[in-house]
């Protein structure tokens, strides 16, 4: 399974509490971008098993399971680009 | 704008399946409806092929033209439809009618699955 | 495996019983025949089945195998033979060949064939069952 659980739940555990104690900015990017690499490549993947099952290469499971994980891993990912935008909005609010 | 989104993707290639199974449909369906008739050839569609063909980018053909008032003619997926050597035979045929919608249907689903993905970034604000 | 593959080579088991029906149909029909165009009575018709590998897969060892009519085959045994002068195509001493076709022994490949192809149907049903699931994949 391509996406790293353990990882976006350190993400999430992160931007939930930045209320609470705002984290380090440079932290929250690199796992961010960590997370976009990854849906990225799982994109790519899921676009080639797509082009595979088309041609009779790859099995249409296989292709619908790439499709299948692309889509949470996205989702995921803009759930929580949301979340780092609002505690960047709640920081922001604080220190006027 | 999707397609410019994605030019060479999977997108194009699934709208581009779905209209070679249409294609594909009518074709099997005259093959079945020319079963008795005598000095018929029955046709066959050539997916992957045609697939190969337009990963690789064959070019488009048109007819040539030396007058202004010539027709030019419609893009032709030469090579899509051609006779088949093997006598008609009315199982292949429903086997082949199956597999067309079998298909088409994977296409529609993959396309679909691959549409909401643009919708999940479009409508990111969700909670 | 590919599973349209799969359901191609079921497909090959449809035309080949098909064709094995078809062999059958004609025994039954000239079961009588004294007379054919080359002379004699009619030949029981036998269909022979062999498996053909898949042209596209590299592999021999482990690919799946398809089923095709190769041949069709005359059989001479077993011809019936009649004291009978006063028909028309009895020979010399008075003895009219008949069909070696048994109308029993046909009934019953008649129906093994027509459970075969009802077999290869499940087959191919059951593959295009499996391949839809797969579609569902996710919803």
């Amino acid at each position: 399974m391509q996406v790293n659980p353990s990882v976006n739940q350190e993400i999430i555990a992160s931007s939930l509490s930045s209320s609470a104690s705002p984290p380090s900015a440079s932290q929250g990017k690199n796992l961010f971008s960590k997370m976009l690499t990854e849906v990225n490549g799982q994109q790519r993947q899921a676009d080639a098993q797509t082009k595979g099952s088309l041609l009779g290469e790859t099995d249409v499971h296989e292709a619908m399971l790439g499709l299948e994980k692309a889509n949470l891993s996205l989702r995921l990912l803009v759930q929580v680009r949301n979340k780092l935008v609002q505690a960047y909005e709640e920081l922001s609010r604080m220190s006027m | 704008m999707p397609n410019d989104l994605f030019p060479d993707g999977a997108l194009n290639l699934l709208e581009k399946s779905l209209s070679w199974r249409s294609q594909g449909q009518s074709v099997i369906a005259s093959n079945l409806a020319n079963l008795e008739t005598p000095d018929y050839k029955g046709k066959v569609v050539d997916f992957k092929a045609e697939l190969k063909n337009h990963l690789q980018g064959r070019p488009d053909f048109r007819l040539a033209t030396s007058n202004p008032r010539h027709l030019r003619g419609s893009p032709v997926d030469s090579g899509l439809i051609r006779e088949s050597e093997e006598p008609l035979d009315l199982d292949q045929e429903m086997v082949n009618l199956s597999l067309n919608q079998l298909g088409y249907q994977t296409s529609v689903t993959m396309l679909v699955k691959k549409l909401d993905q643009l919708k999940t970034v479009i409508e990111g604000d969700r909670g | 495996m590919n599973i349209v593959s799969t359901m191609e080579l079921s497909a090959s088991g449809l035309t080949a019983q098909r064709q094995r029906l078809n062999v059958i149909a004609e025994n039954l029909a000239n079961a009588q025949v004294t007379r054919t165009p080359q002379g004699g009575p009619y030949l029981r018709k036998n269909v022979v089945l062999e498996s053909q590998p898949f042209e596209d897969f590299g592999s021999l060892m482990e690919s799946p195998v398809k089923v095709a009519v190769t041949d069709i085959v005359e059989n001479a045994e077993g011809l019936v033979q009649e004291y009978d002068p006063s028909h028309p195509d009895a020979n010399e001493e008075g003895v009219v060949t008949w069909p070696n076709v048994n109308p029993v022994t046909e009934m019953v490949s008649l129906v093994l064939a027509s459970r075969a192809f009802d077999a290869n149907i499940a087959a191919f049903r059951a593959g295009k069952a499996m391949a839809l699931k797969a579609l569902e994949i996710g919803r």
